[in-house]
């Protein structure tokens, strides 16, 4: 729920001349956040020790992740900001054009038009 | 960059995208700071603890069925809800905004999810830690 709607916001707040430094950034910090989640967890969790202590890596890793989240969710917040859609150009929800979204055909056009206002090339 | 075809009503992109002002370089990384934690998240579950706690809590003898049987559920999940409410945050005028909103409220039910999954090997008996692990695995394929 928190990532999908994400992915939206270069589009949303980018403008063309920068979208792949943007997108530079995205792949970076993704990569970041692999390594480090993988560290980290190969560090705090191992399956060796005994089960009282693994009960308690277990926790340590989920309460670390949580408050990774926490702090990088309440950075974005507060230092991203978002204009509201205004209402004369939002978009009358009809599940029928909604549905049929996910079921477009790529053959006649290299992107469903749906999907791509910009008209760039 | 005009907008030149319009079909059917769909319009997707926020009122201000004529004027979109360049960013700066902190205002990008402001943008994807997001999927470092993201992605912290997701390997440290997917390498680390979700194989690690099904070998050590499981049977030692299933532990390969039931790393899988743990993970696809919310892989199949998370096939079908996130391009759902990808799709769904287009449509949304609330006040935070049309991505915002999600974050906060996805990350709220999330962290409630990692804290029962952090105790749920003691809350839980064991005849009932695969279902669990499943569950709450499916529900931060929701979230996050």
């Amino acid at each position: 729920m928190a990532n999908s709607p994400w992915s939206a916001i270069i589009a949303d707040k980018v403008p063309l001349h920068q979208r792949g430094l943007a997108s530079g950034f995205n792949g970076l910090f993704s990569l970041l956040g692999t390594a480090f989640g993988s560290i980290v967890a190969g560090i705090i969790v191992n399956k060796n020790d005994a089960l009282p202590l693994y009960r308690n890596e277990i926790v340590q890793i989920f309460l670390l992740i949580a408050l990774v989240q926490s702090l990088f969710v309440a950075y974005t917040l507060l230092t991203v900001k978002e204009e509201p859609l205004a209402l004369e150009r939002a978009i009358p929800f009809r599940l029928k054009t909604f549905m049929r979204a996910f079921f477009f055909k790529p053959a006649p056009t290299p992107i469903s038009p749906g999907y791509c206002s910009d008209a760039f090339w | 960059m005009e907008i030149t075809d319009r079909p059917e009503g769909i319009d997707t992109e926020p009122s201000a995208t004529r004027t979109l002002r360049p960013l700066s370089t902190v205002g990008l990384i402001n943008l994807n700071l997001f999927w470092f934690a993201n992605q912290f998240h997701w390997q440290a579950l997917l390498a680390v603890v979700i194989p690690s706690m099904v070998a050590k809590f499981l049977d030692p003898a299933n532990k390969s069925i039931n790393l899988a049987l743990v993970v696809i559920w919310g892989t199949l999940v998370a096939f079908i809800v996130n391009p759902l409410i990808g799709s769904a945050s287009d449509y949304v005028t609330f006040r935070l905004g049309r991505r915002r909103p999600f974050m906060l409220i996805g990350t709220i039910l999330n962290l409630i999810v990692l804290v029962v999954f952090a105790f749920s090997p003691s809350w839980f008996p064991t005849t009932l830690l695969l279902p669990a692990f499943t569950v709450l695995f499916s529900l931060t394929s929701i979230q996050q």
